[in-house]
């Protein structure tokens, strides 16, 4: 899939990432990847800006740990990041379901809500 | 993988250096967890398996634009807010220092109405500073993060606002006219009101063109990557590049967005209405002699408090946003770190 495509959708991907449990960037990144099948290919360091701007919208929240002898940086969602993840998931239902009827593809898997 | 750090450091100088050190702290973990997966899965070289977790990090150029983006605009806001309310704050204080009743009612205190009328100029402030920013979104791919930046604004302005009021209301019990500050309380209350509504209905149309389909079946030309990026490039930019980004952003005052218009004119309106109803504590007392010289008075105190607004929002953020140094032939607006000389 197109870097571009993914990348302006990756604070919604990131949002629903976090949303299961607090993680680190390489988490979130392996998370991205697997739960998409390894069909997001986008440089990681992508990454790492929107969870900054998606922190600096107070849609997130971080600290630091440490762990095996690293700093480590654990991103978690916050009360305004829980919402705008159901709103986020909300538009794309309605979206994802217009866009399939229009395309006549049967819509599949959009059980947000 | 050293080296890879070093080269991201030169590239994020423009950075604190605290905010580096978490940044580089932060890409180090990462591609240390990386390259444990990956030697894990092959052959456990972990000299091939770091370079491999550099490479799926992404070229220094292609990742470091982002991180000095995301810092830069939150700068901006911080600034533009700052700017907006401070300014507007010490206004309004020398504006009650002078005039006297109107602004003091009969109070042997002023706190309270001072402290009303900065929190009211802070509300006012911050809902301007999210009407510019959604105006200067209102092309883009507008992402989760950039609405819930607006609408904080709306919401801390509102918020501002209604305590501005409340103060207010406690202090018409000590005025001697309170025909006049409740016109006054009343005026506030339009324009805060016009001025979310306004935000309001912009960020919901940029929420509407986060869901179009044209944003999903070909991204629109990212604009506010686009304005990232220029905010990098800017960052970077010689003395002479940010006049005449500043030069620029001058020309678009001239450009007001539509929303403005009208809050500049509902304001000029309410101001108008309030400044009837308390003539003998006009700003001039020539002024205030007339019916039209109050309402002048006021309408120029009501219009040099939208300029000092605009002033204070559009002209700090296109200073800092706009593509100054694009021009330079030596910087390639598509790769500002890139067109700098190297570390060594």
């Amino acid at each position: 899939m197109r870097s571009d495509t993914v990348r302006g959708h990756l604070e919604g991907f990131i949002l629903a990432v976090l949303g299961e449990g607090p993680r680190h960037g390489y988490g979130i990144v392996a998370e991205l990847r697997s739960r998409s099948g390894g069909e997001f290919e986008l440089p990681e360091g992508t990454v790492y800006p929107a969870l900054q701007r998606l922190a600096n919208a107070r849609l997130i929240e971080s600290s630091w740990t440490r762990v095996q002898g690293r700093d480590r940086r654990m991103y978690r969602l916050t009360g305004a990041g829980r919402e705008a993840l159901e709103q986020e998931r909300a538009a794309w239902s309605r979206f994802a379901a217009a866009a399939a009827a229009v395309l006549g593809v049967p819509p599949a898997g959009l059980a947000y809500g | 993988m050293r080296t890879y750090l070093s080269e991201v450091a030169w590239h994020l100088r423009v950075l604190p250096r605290q905010r580096r050190a978490r940044v580089l702290a932060e890409i180090s973990d990462h591609l240390r967890c990386a390259a444990d997966d990956i030697a894990d899965g092959q052959t456990g070289d972990r000299h091939w398996a770091e370079a491999e977790a550099v490479r799926r990090f992404g070229a220094p150029q292609q990742v470091v634009p982002g991180w000095v983006a995301a810092y830069s605009l939150d700068l901006l806001r911080r600034i533009a807010w700052l700017a907006g309310a401070s300014v507007l704050a010490v206004v309004r204080i020398a504006l009650a220092a002078r005039a006297g009743p109107l602004f003091t009612g009969g109070l042997s205190s002023p706190v309270p109405l001072v402290a009303a009328f900065i929190l009211s100029q802070a509300g006012y402030a911050a809902v301007a500073v999210a009407v510019a920013q959604v105006w200067l979104l209102r092309r883009s791919a507008v992402g989760l993060a950039d609405i819930a930046v607006v609408r904080r604004g709306v919401l801390g302005g509102a918020a501002a606002g209604m305590a501005a009021l409340g103060l207010r209301a406690v202090a018409l019990l000590a005025v001697p006219r309170p025909g006049a500050m409740l016109a006054g309380t009343a005026a506030c209350a339009g324009v805060l009101a016009v001025m979310a509504a306004g935000a309001h209905r912009i960020a919901r149309r940029a929420v509407l063109a986060l869901e179009s389909a044209a944003d999903l079946a070909e991204p629109p030309v990212p604009g506010v990557r686009a304005r990232m990026l220029a905010v990098a490039v800017t960052l970077d930019a010689s003395p002479a590049a940010r006049l005449r980004a500043a030069s620029r952003a001058l020309g678009m005052l001239a450009r007001l967005p539509w929303p403005v218009i009208v809050m500049a004119v509902v304001a000029l309106a309410a101001a108008g209405a309030a400044s009837a109803g308390a003539a003998p504590d006009g700003l001039l007392p020539a002024l205030a002699a007339t019916p039209a010289g109050r309402l002048a008075s006021a309408a120029g105190c009501a219009a040099a408090e939208i300029a000092v607004v605009l002033a204070a929002t559009r002209f700090v953020l296109p200073v800092l946003a706009l593509p100054g140094p694009a021009r330079d032939p030596r910087a390639d607006p598509a790769d500002p770190v890139r067109s700098k000389p190297g570390p060594g």
